[in-house]
């Protein structure tokens, strides 16, 4: 039995519908007009205890909407919600003691008073024994780094860590779920790191399950190995993140230093259909490759036997713009099998069928073969979106375009080059 | 000069919006306001009945009093009481310090917009209520409505500098609901609103007279009656524009102490 | 042992946010006098009202100091411990009912306590103080009955003002915006209890008896204690009046739970 199952979740507001200025204010006065909001529709979610899953989407989209449906604080319009086995709208008390819920914007300790005390009222609230509480107090503590905070009180706390004290809160009194609502928003790099490695951490130790929203993709990459993504309401993608990336991202890059010869190398190296070179210095060189056609180390080979290669890098591909696509309706997801409609595009590549295949085939193979692992810098980034910027007309040399916006270029482009194939 | 005049006016034009802007709730806070001075004027009808005249008043010009007073009460009420509380409380106000515009004046312009739309419904209440209750007590001559209506301004004046400044005092307390009352207290009771302050004891006249709040109801609502008349008016009314002048400097001075705290110390 | 536990969280929690209230000493003064201010206003008012006139209503002064009394008394105990009905208005704007409906405790008992009001202090003890001295200047044929009764409807009183209060502040469900006045006007309402409500009219008075029960909590008792009229023993409603509107107050909330919005994010 899932954990969490819902079906055919749907909430819906009314809101008011205004004229502006001072004619409109008065006019809605007498006869106002409302128009309905449909904030969640027909939602499916099934989770299985242990999962851990990344709930994403664009502002507005419905997630937090979901959210507190899971977590009995809003009653949906229409559809059913099941946690632990119970509604958590009616089953209140019995289900909030199997619970955990973490918001990024607002915290769950007392604000006056030590947070050494909050803790022993949630306790006292939540009827956690002794010995337990004992137990996870210490954990929580030497896991997350609260001894340095315990005694002072909430409103004097960082927002690091206020963060953390709010995750011991949460998972104090083993839950079973827990809820996170952009748990790292606003926070350095480094509390963001030890908040991911808790999370995995207490999943894999203690089973938790694990719901998190968030726009960091840090954070949907290194703790959840599931991916759902709203828009406007509705699903339009649940399946794992890995899938998602080999079906969205269809060509790699690859960094090549060189003793010398960059150019002659390339020219080379593009005489393969798959291949382009997209940077080319004498000493180095960066080639982009379909990599359903052409594997890492098919690659590696083909640069090795033609020119002197001293090293190689392989970008890891953009989760940040690949999402970003689906939230445009840029990239079709119909191949995934377990999406909804996320609007057609002209973008369906008619062979995709196999290359689909061939693509995870590649992909578990190109993980063997890589090299080293590139570090998820700014360059890595870069180079991705600049191997889908500027395309073959625009010439070779790619310095960091800048971002986003050119999306749509970089969806021509993959057009024109697929034609070129 | 004239582009200042502007922006004020745009203060007043969204107060005035943003009160109507929920239907219910403004429709509430005026009933409300009424239900208050309905328990009064119902008290005081009880006290009458049976009986031609007490403390020297007759009921016509007690129920007259009455009602002015109330009109006089509900001007700035509602909104505006804890608009100022509540964006120090927020610290939004410094938001509104980084805008070009006099807090204190736009203060003002924000109460008169919202004094309009709160105003112009008791106003409407205020005599519906007047003309169903009987006959009242009317100005006498074109003068004394001209002083009636000067009383109003200076009413409307220091209300609204009383309310200003107290509602300052939150730079150094949370407590705004305290303040709030107190100064609602003292208001209501030293202005004449709750019982005419020719009813008060010798002792407590001379205290009610030296202080603003009589402008508030008192003066106007006997103005209007013609109980307050010639020299005595004419005193009165000095007298409470003196204070709204010294009122408008106070607020002044506890403003920029405010500042000087909070330049120093932080919101 | 639900409820028991229920209970001991609320002491926790009151005496949770008393400790902290008395930590900031000048808020906490003003608030104190302010309401003292207020309480003493009234009374003064009283006072001078009836410098001038003997009876109202063939109720003397006295009369009805005891029934403001009883109204300080109530609202003391109500805003010293559950002055947390008031801060709906906010907790639902501002989406921290959230917190609340997220946690084991039922959320009536969290929104009563959120907040306490040292106030409440100043009230209970100047209605006291009224009450004993009023006792002192009234007639009250005394029996075992009325000294059993006058606990008792102190405590009904203290209630039907929680209940009345609780449930207009619910009103910030349906009403969306962050400065409510509904539960301010239902507040107002009790005015018409300091006074003989027959002084009111009749509409006014069915209202105060049957639509917002005010009444039971100073007005009827005070009617049989005085031996005022016949119909005064209804006085005797009075806790039954207080269930009742307990568990209303408690539907209203569940209702308005449902019509719940979340807000923010």
């Amino acid at each position: 039995m899932a954990i969490i199952e819902a079906q055919g979740l749907c909430k819906a507001y009314t809101s008011a519908v205004k004229e502006a200025g001072l004619a409109g204010a008065v006019k809605h006065l007498f006869k106002p007009e409302y128009r309905e909001i449909n904030a969640v529709r027909d939602v499916n979610l099934s989770i299985e205890s242990g999962e851990t899953v990344a709930y994403v989407g664009p502002n507005g989209a419905g997630k937090s909407t979901t959210i507190k449906m899971l977590t009995g604080i809003l009653m949906p319009s229409a559809g059913t919600v099941t946690v632990n086995g119970m509604d958590p709208y009616r089953d209140r008390m019995e289900n909030t003691k199997r619970m955990g819920v973490v918001f990024g914007q607002r915290t769950q300790l007392w604000w006056d008073i030590p947070v050494r005390e909050s803790f022993t009222l949630i306790r006292d609230i939540y009827g956690i024994s002794a010995a337990r509480y004992r137990d996870n107090l210490a954990y929580l503590t030497e896991v997350l780094g609260l001894a340095e905070f315990m005694d002072m009180s909430a409103r004097k706390l960082s927002l690091g860590q206020r963060m953390r004290a709010d995750l011991a809160v949460s998972f104090l009194h083993d839950p079973a779920v827990v809820f996170l609502d952009e748990p790292t928003i606003g926070l350095d790099v480094a509390v963001r790191e030890r908040i991911r490695e808790f999370l995995a951490r207490v999943n894999s130790e203690r089973g938790v399950t694990i719901l998190l929203t968030s726009h960091d993709l840090d954070d949907i990459r290194d703790v959840c190995r599931r991916l759902v993504i709203i828009d406007r309401g509705t699903v339009i993608y649940d399946g794992k993140l890995q899938t998602l990336l080999d079906l969205c991202v269809k060509t790699r890059t690859m960094h090549l230093r060189l003793a010398s010869g960059g150019a002659i190398l390339a020219k080379k190296l593009e005489r393969n259909p798959n291949l382009r070179a997209i940077a080319c210095e004498d000493r180095a060189l960066s080639v982009e490759f379909d990599r359903f056609a052409l594997s890492a180390r098919d690659v590696v080979t083909l640069a090795i036997e033609a020119g002197e290669v001293i090293d190689f890098r392989i970008d890891e591909p953009n989760i940040e713009r690949v999402i970003k696509g689906v939230y445009e309706g840029k990239l079709d997801l119909t191949e995934s099998g377990d999406a909804s409609s996320g609007g057609a595009n002209a973008e369906a590549d008619p062979s995709r069928g196999e290359k689909a295949t061939r693509g995870e085939k590649a992909a578990r193979s190109e993980k063997s073969a890589r090299g080293e692992k590139s570090a998820r810098s700014d360059k890595a980034a870069r180079s991705e979106k600049s191997a889908r910027g500027e395309k073959s007309a625009r010439g070779k040399k790619a310095t960091h375009s800048d971002k986003a916006a050119r999306s749509d270029k970089a969806a021509r482009g993959e057009k024109r080059e697929r034609k070129q194939k | 000069m004239r582009q200042a005049i502007r922006k004020y006016r745009r203060y007043a034009s969204l107060a005035f919006q943003e009160t109507i802007a929920y239907r219910i709730p403004y429709a509430v806070n005026m009933i409300s306001i009424i239900v208050t001075y309905l328990v009064i004027f119902l008290i005081w009808m009880a006290v009458f009945s049976g009986k031609s005249e007490v403390g020297g008043y007759q009921w016509a010009e007690m129920k007259t009093y009455l009602i002015i007073s109330l009109f006089m009460s509900a001007l700035i009420s509602g909104s505006s009481e804890f608009r100022i509380s509540r964006q120090i409380r927020t610290g939004n106000i410094a938001v509104e310090l980084l805008r070009p515009a006099d807090y204190q004046l736009g203060s003002l312009a924000i109460t008169l917009g919202n004094c309009l739309s709160e105003g112009a419904l008791v106003g409407v209440a205020c005599l519906g209520f007047a003309l169903a209750t009987g006959p009242g007590v009317l100005p006498p001559d074109a003068v004394s409505w001209a002083a009636f209506a000067l009383a109003c301004a200076i009413a409307f004046a220091t209300k609204f500098l009383l309310v200003y400044v107290f509602s300052l005092a939150c730079f150094w307390t949370n407590s705004l609901m305290g303040i709030s009352w107190l100064r609602k207290g003292l208001t209501d009771f030293f202005s004449g609103a709750l019982i005419p302050l020719s009813f008060f004891p010798l002792w407590l006249k001379g205290a009610a007279d030296w202080l603003p709040f009589k402008s508030i109801v008192w003066v106007p609502a006997s103005a209007f009656t013609g109980r307050l008349a010639g020299v005595e008016l004419a005193r009165a009314l000095a007298v409470g524009a003196a204070w709204a002048v010294a009122l408008w400097f106070i607020a002044r001075f506890v403003w920029s102490r405010a500042m000087r705290k909070v330049t120093i110390q932080g919101g | 042992m639900r409820p028991l536990r229920t209970v001991k969280l609320f002491f926790r929690f009151l005496a949770q946010n008393t400790k902290i209230k008395l930590e900031y000493k000048l808020d906490s003064l003003i608030l104190f006098v302010a309401g003292a201010a207020m309480q003493t206003l009234g009374f003064l008012f009283l006072t001078v009202l009836f410098s001038k006139i003997p009876s109202i209503a063939g109720w003397t002064e006295w009369e009805i100091i005891f029934m403001l009394s009883a109204i300080f008394i109530s609202e003391g105990l109500v805003s010293f411990a559950f002055e947390g009905a008031w801060q709906i208005t906010f907790l639902v704007n501002t989406g921290e009912l959230d917190r609340m409906l997220l946690r084991p405790v039922s959320p009536i008992l969290q929104i009563l306590t959120f907040t306490m009001g040292i106030h409440g202090i100043g009230n209970m003890a100047l209605g006291a103080v009224l009450f004993t001295a009023s006792l002192a200047h009234v007639h009250i044929a005394w029996t075992a009955a009325r000294v059993v009764f006058i606990p008792l409807f102190i405590v009904s009183a203290c209630v039907i003002r929680t209940a009345i209060s609780f449930a207009a502040n619910c009103s910030a469900f349906w009403l969306k915006a962050s400065s409510n006045a509904f539960p301010l006007m239902v507040y107002q309402l009790a005015d018409f209890a300091k006074y003989p409500t027959s002084i009111f009219g009749k509409a006014i008075e069915a209202f105060v008896i049957f639509v917002v029960p005010y009444a039971f909590i100073s007005y009827i008792p005070a009617v049989w204690l005085f031996d005022k009229a016949w119909w005064g023993v209804f006085a005797w409603a009075s806790p039954l009046v207080a269930l009742w509107l307990a568990l209303l107050a408690r539907a209203v909330f569940y209702r308005g739970l449902k019509a719940y919005d979340g807000s923010g994010s």
